[in-house]
Parts: structure tokens; sequence; C-alpha cells
């Protein structure tokens, strides 16, 4: 009874209206969310629908003809009237028999008509249903296509536009956007089309039925277009506020139900409730003000319509009564040629609004469609050959932005099947010599040579193929621990999973699990612990045998029997393999073949452990001031 | 102590439908006045529309006659217009009166038009206040329960559907039993036989177009099925696009996603093709019916029953039947909406409070902040503890840091202190107060937080640091910015302290953020400050200056710090080391340092540090953002909340 208590209070007491002051929509950098239309984005858009240029041409040929078709029934009305009204006025005859021989036959006339109607509409409606059919399957085609181009796309970009985009913004791309582009190529071509047809088609038969009636109401065409233009501009600015309004109303709220600890901890109910009280008042009171001006916009267009016809009842009276045109049908006809004739015009107003809200959308799948990957292989690039493992960085300076370098002068040598120890304070740069590594960017200066070849010159596949890569968020895939481990193959069979497993050691872990190698990974591999994971991500990798082995050790603690697992498989997973690993323990670190110490993005020393220690530097002093604090050696 | 279960167990008697549905219109109660004048516009519109259709048909029905009878041959129109002619004059007179109904039709378009957005606006406007309040005050543990995402959802889209259905139960429900009516009352007048007519198509009709929502209902559900599955596999491709990249998976990937494609492109078909066969089918309907009724006409005009004019009042009237007729299906379908999202709304709005506040709670009393757990045990299931039995103490003005390993419970300790959530045994006392004894916003005032994910909202710098204080000044702002050692970067901000932050606005990087959360836990101005791994995106030099800061500016606060450098647990006071739970270790850092046990293993390997801190500042990269797997949850909630963008009141 909360709510109802709450309810009672906020009719008893003067607390915050519902209508407030509405809002004053100022310019922000933010994305378009309205984009009128203009020859080159139409020219963006026709590009995907020409693959289909027969579907909707056919389309709209069936169209035509159907919408003539559907247009005759005025005709079909007149003509009722017209045999009906004559028979009326036509004096009766006197002998009884003859009235009803000539009553029959006007009857019989009658049902003549209706049932060539009858044929009419229907072919009508059948053409109409072959239309929707070839439209919408055209545009859900276009769709179909702009959906994996678009995903394509994301596959091919580099990692610096996932750096730069935010996250929801990618999101958005491939949910609303294209769903915005939907309304354009499914329906929004469709009823631009029809109800162009429709206004065309009404008009030029008003005009054959009755030039003179079409004549008196054409004048009414440009009051028309001036109201539209007048209105359409400022319905739109009404609705942009309504939908920032509320744009901030609903950001308001997501955000406070996101950041709850936040609000708990400051106490910040009531000031909350207020702010959120005041953005829900704008809301409401642009909500209001845009229905005011399409309350103003919508009769007008009424009015004009009714003075159409006035005209015509009155005009066409004269006409009629004068015997200028022969029957009253023939003003009934015009009559419901010119409602058809307004339809199309009444809807047009909130057609054309959400038209530019697709257009924004549109207009950014298209931008994301047409981005360039910074990465990308040269055109003149070879495959690499089998490599032993052999890296070095020549001179190698790089940053996420290259105006703010986190690489200095990065020059070292790995041998193959040497494990490389990168370690250095928090930002030090070690996650990036392994990001060049994979070649996720390119270093602004200096090169990367895998077996003598620059990583530049070869292409990606190729250079992946032989790379493996095992980072602290252990990410799997939605699906089986099977499809996960033959991630990199997926010819690979079961049997030969479980042979690599067998060989790396983790095998018992992953048959431990409820299903064993079918077990379902849940969204993120939420329902598997810390230690599972990691052995099923070096599982992985193990199968997919690389030359090159990228690894970044987790931080987080596992129980003491899985970490040894853990240490296990990750000894034999290195073994023969070149080895990066931005190193979290202290065994790692004193196992490797070179260690390179990082700070600030420069390599400030470099050796084994034993030789670090000896030189008595950097390394050795956080080594002995934190491990030998006490005296005692660590347990490695 | 058994936790009172969160939800009210929700009896299926108490639940049922018709519950709901009495519980949705009792949202219409604040906004009834609105309501009314709704339906009366509505009620006016509809009588003018009929009326409208009437007048067209006597007006035909005029030209007719005079047409007929022929009398003079006026020169030209105008002459005729202006002249005294009985013909003329009467054709105007039924022509004024159509003027008049469309003036009126015009104003009453207008006043629905506004009515109708204020009767939507005010009523969602109370029920929103209600569930925002709700989702704010309820507690922690409900946030716990249902995901953020849904959440939203909830507050967003299940509110726009009962919304959504209040106006279609009350005004659409109207409108059709009052158009049907009105028609049929319209036809009567003229014939019998032509309402009965009218009448005979509108079961078949209704059976048809009710029987085709059902029919289509799974056919939607399944587009959207496999529509998600879509989403979900471009969010789990953007969040492993280092592991795809790395394994030269892309053209996996792409078949994959190509394959869910196709699914969905052929379940898209699949609907269109019975949408595409439906409507031959209404279609056919709706023309033997209005055939069948011309054909009347026809006949009725020659035995002299009916005139020309009233054949287009049959074809208005039929069609405005069976075209509100129609909408049956809809508000048949938005009820089954309704209903599912108002089951979910209720869930929210009749939700307990998870942590009650006693009958009798006064204000925390003042003091030094000592705080003591007594024997606490705490789970956030009640059945599986994650806090075994702790027992401290700690007096006023003292500085203890815990540490322990990922997942020993730190973070839980000291939610519990602001009584986030409430331990199932034991009990808390701040300078010698039961926490649970007074009041939350006594006890919330007196303890701030910086919390490990720093949250910072879309508002101003400003306003973000006097977060917990708003109408502060500016000076207190920036002193408390400059203890965070924010001043800096703040003043290099385009529009210093009110620059705009978030989503929409400026980003910082990490260490930024983290330091405007310690600015707005100093403006607070606590009796106890929690600092949940606050400085762990600050690079070790900045950290050793906010503390030489927060060391000057919190001489009698007590702090709380749970910390993974060892030079900030160095100087704390009394350093708690947690376990799986347990309290195992308790004293000074030198004291644990010589003591054989956890604390000195945890010190070894804490060489180097953590990796959280991005040098990167602004262009945190893809990868570090998607560390924190909620990343990604909350981008792709609020990429669906943003979405439905379209302003609320818009048809």
């Amino acid at each position: 009874m909360t709510l109802l208590a709450r309810l009672r209070r906020r009719l008893g007491r003067a607390g915050p209206r519902p209508l407030g002051r509405p809002l004053e929509l100022v310019p922000t950098d933010d994305e378009p969310q309205y984009r009128p239309i203009d020859r080159a984005l139409l020219r963006r858009m026709l590009r995907w629908l020409r693959p289909y240029a027969r579907q909707y041409f056919l389309g709209i040929a069936l169209g035509v003809v159907m919408i003539v078709l559907e247009m005759q029934s005025p005709q079909f009305m007149r003509a009722i009237i017209n045999i009906t009204t004559a028979f009326v006025a036509a004096p009766a005859p006197d002998d009884p028999a003859a009235a009803a021989a000539a009553e029959h036959a006007a009857i019989r006339r009658v049902a003549g008509l209706i049932g060539l109607w009858a044929v009419v509409l229907t072919t009508a409606v059948l053409l109409q249903r072959w239309a929707i059919i070839v439209m919408t399957r055209a545009g859900e085609c276009v769709q179909f296509d702009l959906r994996r181009a678009l995903f394509a796309q994301l596959q091919r970009l580099s990692m610096s536009y996932y750096d730069r985009t935010k996250l929801g913004r990618i999101i958005s791309r491939c949910t609303s956007d294209v769903n915005a582009l939907r309304d354009i190529n499914v329906w929004g071509i469709d009823t631009i089309i029809k109800n162009v047809l429709i206004m065309l088609v009404a008009g030029a038969m008003l005009l054959k039925t009755e030039a003179r009636l079409f004549l008196a109401v054409v004048g009414l065409a440009p009051l028309l277009f001036a109201a539209n233009v007048y209105f359409r501009r400022r319905i739109s600015v009404a609705w942009q506020v309504a939908r920032e309004g509320w744009t901030r109303v609903s950001t308001n709220l997501a955000e406070n139900i996101t950041g709850v600890r936040v609000v708990t901890a400051f106490n910040r109910q009531n000031w909350n409730l207020e702010v959120f009280n005041r953005l829900q008042g704008m809301n409401t009171a642009n909500c209001v003000r845009a229905a005011r001006l399409n309350g103003v916009y919508q009769p007008t267009l009424q009015l004009i319509g009714f003075a159409g016809r006035a005209v015509i009842l009155l005009y066409g009276g004269y006409l009629a009564t004068t015997g200028a045109v022969a029957g009253v049908g023939a003003v009934v006809a015009a009559f419901l040629y010119w409602d058809l004739f307004m339809g199309p015009i009444l809807t047009f107003g909130n057609f054309h609004n959400q038209l530019m809200m697709a257009m924004a959308g549109a207009e950014r799948v298209y931008d994301l469609l047409d981005l360039e990957p910074e990465v990308r292989d040269a055109p003149d690039a070879r495959p690499l050959p089998p490599i032993a493992g052999h890296v070095r960085f020549e001179h190698v300076t790089f940053g996420y932005q290259p105006d703010r370098p986190v690489l200095h002068d990065i020059d070292f040598t790995a041998e193959p099947g040497q494990t490389i120890a990168l370690v250095g304070a928090t930002g030090s740069g070690k996650s990036s010599v392994i990001a060049l590594i994979a070649r996720f960017y390119q270093p602004q200066r200096g090169r990367i040579l895998v077996d003598g070849h620059d990583i530049r010159g070869v292409t990606g596949e190729s250079l992946h193929r032989q790379m493996g890569l095992v980072l602290q968020t252990n990410f799997l895939f939605t699906g089986t621990v099977l499809d996960n481990i033959r991630y990199a193959r997926p010819t690979a069979t079961p049997a030969e999973v479980e042979q690599a497993a067998r060989a790396l050691g983790s095998w018992d872990a992953i048959a431990a699990l409820p299903r064993g190698l079918l077990t379902e990974v849940g969204e993120r591999g939420a329902n598997m612990s810390l230690g599972q994971r990691q052995l099923i991500c070096f599982t992985r990798a193990f199968l997919a045998d690389p030359r090159i082995f990228l690894l970044d050790e987790a931080t987080s603690a596992v129980d003491s029997v899985t970490e040894q697992l853990v240490q296990r498989s990750l000894t034999r997973l290195v073994q023969g393999r070149t080895t990066f690993v931005v190193a979290h323990r202290l065994s790692t670190i004193v196992g490797a073949d070179c260690i390179l110490v990082l700070d600030q993005g420069r390599i400030i020393e470099r050796g084994t452990h034993a030789e670090l220690l000896a030189h008595g530097g950097r390394y050795a002093a956080l080594y002995r001031r934190f491990v030998f604090h006490t005296g005692a050696a660590p347990a490695d | 102590m058994p936790d009172p279960p969160l939800i009210p167990a929700a009896r299926p008697a108490d639940l049922n439908d018709r519950y709901l549905l009495r519980w949705m219109f009792r949202f219409l109660r604040p906004v009834i006045g609105v309501a009314v004048s709704a339906c009366v516009s509505l009620v006016l519109w509809i009588g003018a529309e009929i009326l409208t259709v009437r007048q067209t048909a006597v007006a035909v029905n005029t030209i007719e006659r005079v047409r007929v009878r022929h009398v003079v041959q006026p020169p030209n129109f105008w002459a005729w217009l202006w002249s005294d002619a009985a013909e003329a004059v009467g054709l105007e007179r039924v022509v004024l009166v159509l003027a008049g109904l469309s003036l009126a039709m015009a104003v009453l378009t207008y006043l629905r038009e506004v009515v109708n957005t204020k009767l939507s606006m005010y009523k969602v406007f109370y029920i929103r206040e209600a569930v925002y309040d709700q989702l704010q005050r309820v507690g922690l543990r409900f946030h716990d329960q249902i995901s953020t995402g849904e959440l939203i959802n909830r507050a967003l889209s299940d509110l726009q559907n009962v919304r959504a259905f209040i106006n279609t139960a009350v005004l659409t429900t109207l409108e059709i039993v009052l158009i049907v009516g009105g028609y049929i009352v319209l036809l009567l007048t003229r014939t019998p036989w032509a309402a009965l007519l009218a009448l005979a198509p509108l079961p078949v009709w209704l059976w048809y177009t009710v029987r085709f929502s059902r029919r289509i209902r799974p056919a939607q559900e399944a587009v959207m099925r496999v529509g998600d599955r879509n989403i979900s596999l471009i969010t789990e491709n953007i969040a492993g696009v280092h592991v795809v990249k790395a394994f030269a998976a892309e053209p996996h990937e792409i078949a994959r996603y190509s394959r869910n494609c196709d699914r969905f492109l052929r379940r898209v078909l699949q609907r269109i093709r019975m949408f595409a066969n439906y409507l031959p089918v209404v279609r056919g309907i709706s023309m033997a019916a209005h055939l069948a009724l011309f054909m009347l006409a026809g006949v009725l005009i020659i035995k002299r029953v009916l005139q020309p004019g009233d054949i287009l009042m049959l074809g208005a009237a039929m069609g405005a039947i069976l075209g509100r007729l129609q909408q049956v299906a809809g508000i048949n379908e938005q009820y089954q909406n309704a209903i599912v999202s108002a089951r979910r709304l209720h869930e929210v709005l009749a939700a307990r409070p998870t942590v009650p506040v006693a009958p009798d709670a006064r204000p925390l009393p003042p003091g030094p902040g000592a705080v003591r757990f007594e024997h606490v045990t705490f789970g956030y299931d009640p059945a599986r503890p994650v806090l075994h039995d702790i027992t401290f103490e700690v007096p006023g003005g003292r500085t203890v840091a815990l540490v322990g390993p990922t997942g020993a419970g730190k973070t839980t300790l000291v939610q519990l202190l602001a009584r986030f959530y409430d331990p199932q045994a034991g009990r808390i006392l701040v300078d010698g107060t039961d926490i649970r004894s007074v009041t939350l916003d006594s006890l919330r005032t007196q303890i701030a937080f910086v919390f490990q994910e720093t949250y910072l909202f879309s508002d101003s710098v400003a306003a973000n640091i006097a977060y917990g204080r708003p109408g502060a000044t500016p000076a207190d702002v920036e002193f408390a910015s400059r203890t965070a050692q924010a001043h800096e970067f703040v003043a290099e901000l385009p529009k210093g302290y009110e620059t705009v932050l978030g989503e929409r606005g400026a980003s910082l990087s990490g260490g930024q953020r983290q330091r405007l959360a310690i600015a707005r836990a100093l403006f607070a101005r606590p009796r106890i400050l929690v600092l949940d791994d606050a400085t762990a995106a600050v690079d070790p030099e900045t950290e050793e200056r906010i503390h030489g800061g927060l060391r000057a500016a919190l001489r009698d606060v007590t702090v709380f710090v749970i910390a993974h450098r060892l030079n900030t647990v160095k100087r704390a006071d009394l350093v708690l080391v947690l376990e799986s739970g347990r309290l195992v270790q308790a004293g000074t850092h030198d004291e644990l340092m010589q003591a054989d046990g956890h604390y000195r293993d945890i010190a070894a390997v804490q060489l180097y540090g953590d990796e959280q801190f991005d040098a990167e500042g602004e262009f945190a990269s893809h990868y570090k953002r998607l560390r924190d797997p909620r990343t990604l949850a909350a981008a792709r909630a609020g990429a669906a909340a943003a979405a439905d963008t379209r302003p609320e009141a818009q048809p």
C-alpha cells in the first residue's frame, strides 16, 4: 500500500507539479538525433538498395496498378448513384408490370456494377499482397546485407577504434541505428511511394471526373504546402526538444539506478527526487508544447480539407443543378477523391519526423561502414612463413594518441623459445608491448620484426595463426567448453582437444566440469571459477600451438590447488615457445630468461633475475625492500 | 535471525490478473480530473464527427433534390450563389452547418491532443516518481537481486506498457464503444436494414483479427529472440575483440554471425508472409461488408427509402466501425503486455525496504567516531555467510587498514558500517550506539565512501564534488578538490569546475575520477571515512600527496582503508587481515611483519602492484575498460535505454 499512500500524500500536499518549464534546446556536441535528407545521404542509401532494384521496381509497378484499381471505387459509387437517382427521377410508368420491370432492370444494373466492383477490388487486394511480399522482402534483404556488412566492418576495424569509441555507442550502432534504417528500408520507402502515388492518382482521377471541380480546389494545394512547410519545421523542433527532455529523464533514472550505492552512501534521495521531478516536469511541458503545436497543425490541415469539401459541394451543387454535370454522382466522386488526396497529407507531419530520426541513425551506420581501419594489411602483404619465434623490437615508440607516447624507444631481442617477463609499476607500458607484438596497434616509430619479417608487411591472418594470447580477463565465448578450446582451430575433434588438454595437464579440471567438454559457458563464463577459466584459456592457446605466446598474468588469487595446476600447465605451455608475459607472480619473474624492467615507457633494466639482483639497480632495490623486509625468502 | 523475504511472498490469489488490473487503475486516481475532461472531449469529438458524416449526406441529398426540381438557369456560379434562389439558399445553409461542425471538430481536435497528452504525462509523472523513489530507498539487497539493466527496463519500458494500457483501456475502449454505437444509431435513423447489415460482419471480423494477433505473437517473439541473439553475439564479440583478433578468428566470427542473420531473415520473412496472408482476408471481409451495404443502398434508393447521399454515410459508417474494431486485437495485446509489466512493476513498488528503520529510531548522537563490531556474521545469501563472527574495536580518529585477497570480505565489511546491509548475527556500534537503533539519514551523513569503482554522475565537476551536501560554496568545493589533488587537472578542464562529466561530457582517466571521488567524500565532512581501494588507479607519487592531504584534513576522522599498496597499509594504526570472511590477524604493520602469517605472504606478492592504473589518460584502452565485466552489461543496458528515446507522448 506504500504506493497508494504515496499517491494520496501527493494529492494532499502541494508537491511538485507535473507540468514544469519547457526545455530550451542548446546545441551540444552529441550525436545529432535528426538529419534532414539530402542528396549525399540519398546516394548512400540507394547504393544499398541497388542490388534489389528489380524487386523495388516490381513492387512500385504493382503499387501503381493496385492504387489505380482502388481509385476506381468513387467511379463505381458515381455510377450507382447516377443509375439509382435517374431511376427515381424518371417518371414512373403507369403500368405496374412495366414499373416493376424497370425497377428490376435498375437493380440488376446496380448488382452488375457491384459485381464488377468486387472483381476490381479483389484484384487490387491480391496485388497488394504480392506487393507487400515483394517490397518488404527487398527491404529486409537490404537490412540483412547491412547487418552483415556492419559486423564484418567491426571485425576489420583496429583496436584503436574500440579504444576511442564508447561501448554504448558501438552497441547502439548495431541495435537502434540499424533498426532506424529498417524504418527507411522496409516501410519508409514503401510509405513514401504509396502516398505519393495515392496523391497523384487521386488528383488525376479528380481531373478526369470533373475538370472544373479539379480547377476549383487546385488553388488549395499551395495553401496546404505552405501550412506544411510552416508547421513541419516547428513540429520537428518541438519533437526534438521532447526527445531530448525524455532522454534526460531516462538518463537520470538509469544513472541513479546504476549509482545507487553512491546515492545511498551520500543520502541523496530527497534531493535526487526533486531533481528528477524537475526533469519530469520539463518533459511533461515539452510534450504538452509539442501536442499544442500538433493540435494546431492537424486542425489547420483539416480546415483546409474542409474548404475543399465545401467548394466541391457548393460548386458541384451548382454544376449538378444546372445540368452542367450529369447527376449528383460526379459530385460525390469528386468529394471522395478530394478526401483520398488529403489522406497522405494529414499523416505527413508525423511521418516526416520519424524519417528524420531514422536518417540520423542511417548516417551514423554509413559513417561507420566507411571507416578505414588504421591497422590493416599492406596491399603487398605476404603471408608470414612458418617461424621459429625470433622477435625483435627496433627503437619502437608508441602512444595510443600519437602526441602522448606510452612507450619510448623500446629496443630488445627475444630468441626463439625464451620467456621474457615484463615488470614495472602500473602504467609503465607492459601491456602496450604485448599489444604491439599482437599487432593490435601500429607503432609511430621503429619497427617490430618476427624472424626478420617486419610485421607490417605480412598478413594479419598468417601472423595471428602463429600467435597465442591469454589475457587477465580470461575471456570465454558463449558456447561449450569444447567450442572455446578449439576456437582457433574449429576443425579439431573432441579427441584431439582431449589429447591436448592431457598433454597440458588441464584435462582433469575440464573433465571435472558438470558436463565435461560439453559444459555450456554462460555469458562471460560467469558460472566457472577463475582457475577453471584460466585453464580453458591455456588449453585454447595450447591447441593453437603458437610459436609466440603472449600472456597477461591474472592478478587475482585462486585457491592453492588450482594455483599449482595453473602453474604446472603454464610451464608446459611456454615450453619451446617465445613467451612474453606481463608478470604478477614472483615465480614467473624469477624463472624468466630475461626480465625487462619498464618505467614510464622505457626499459630501465634488463637481464635475468640473478643478473639484476647482482646489478643492484631498481629491481634489486624493490625486491629487497619488500621481499626481504623480514629476512625471509619468498616462497617460490 | 532469518531474513524477512525481500519481496513479499505473492500469494497467487493476491497477484492474479484481476488484482493487477485494479492495481493499475489506481494510478488514475491522482489525475482523475484530467481523465474526465479527456473523456468529455472525446465524446464531443465523436458526436461532431458523426454529425459531420450525417450533414455531408444531407448536402448531397439537397443537391439531388434541387437538381431534380430544375427551376432556374442562373448565368454563373457566383450569381447563383448570391441569388436568393431557394435551392442555393438551401445548400448554403447545409454547408454552413457543415462549416460549423468542422470548426467544432478543429477545436475539439486541439483539445483532445492537449488533454490526452496531459493525461498521459501527468499520470506517468506520479507513477515514475513512486518507482524512482522506491528504487532509491528500497535498499541494496534488492539491487543485488535484480540486475541494473533489468531495473532500468522496469522503470522505463514496463512503465510505458502500463501507461499505454491505461490510456487505451480508458480512451480507446470508450472510443470504440461510442463510434460503433453512434454509427449504428445513425444508420438506424435511416433504415434498420442498414444497421443490421452493418452488424453482420462484425463477429467474423473481430474473431479473425483477434485470432491473427494471437497467431502472429509467437512469430514476433521468435523474431525478437533471434534479434536478441544477434545483439548478444555482437556484444560478446566486442568484449572479446582481443581474442578474436589474436586468434585470427574474424572469418569464423563473421560466419557465425551470418548464420544467425540468416535465421533472423527467415523469421522476419515468415512473419511478413503471415501478415501478407492476413491482409487479403480482412480486406476481403471489409470489402464484402461495404459492397453488401452499397448494394442494399442501391436497392433502397430505387425503392425510394434512401436518398443518394445516404450511400456516402453508409460507406463512412462501415469504414469507421471496422477500423475501430480492428483495434480490439491491439487492446488485447496491450493488455497481455501490461499485465506482465504490471507484475514486474508491482514487484518493485511492493518490495519492503531491506534495512528497516526502527519506529523509535533517534538520530545518531555526536561522538569521536569509535566503531565496534561484535560477533558480526553476514552473507548476501544468509545460507552462505561471507563474514564470520567478526569482532574488533577502533577508537575514534584512528586509521584502520583492511587487507586480504580478493573475495575475502573487505568491501562487505565496510558496507555493513553504513547499513547497506544488516548482519544476520551480531551488532555494530558507532560511538556506543547500535546502528540499527538510529535513523538512516543521521548514520549515513556521518559516513562517507570512496568506492572501488568510481561512479560519477553526468553533472558538473562541482556538483559531483558537492554531491553529499548540495548547495555549498565554490570555495568549499575547491578546498576538497585541492586536498584530493584534483584541483590541478580540474583547472585544466575546458570549463573548470563547471565542466560536465559522463557519457555526454568530458571523460577523465581512472586516476582523475578516483581523485574526484575522494574530494566528494571529503566534502561530505564525515565522522567516518571509508576508502575502498580508492587510490588504485592513481600513480604512487600522487597517492603519497593525497594521503598527506588527507592526514591533515582528517585529523579527527576514523578512516577505514582497503588498499593493496604496502605504503598505504603501513601508515594505519590498525591492520585487519581478512581471509575467506574471517578476521585472521590484527595489529600494526610492524607487528604483523614480525609474525608468521598471511600478512607477510600478502606483502610479498604486492611487489609490483595491480595493473589498474591506466596511463593512457582519457583514452582508457578497450581492453582495460573491459576488465570489469559489469562495464559491458552497463553499456548494453545504456544503449538499450537510449534506443527508446522516442518522446513519450508521440503517437
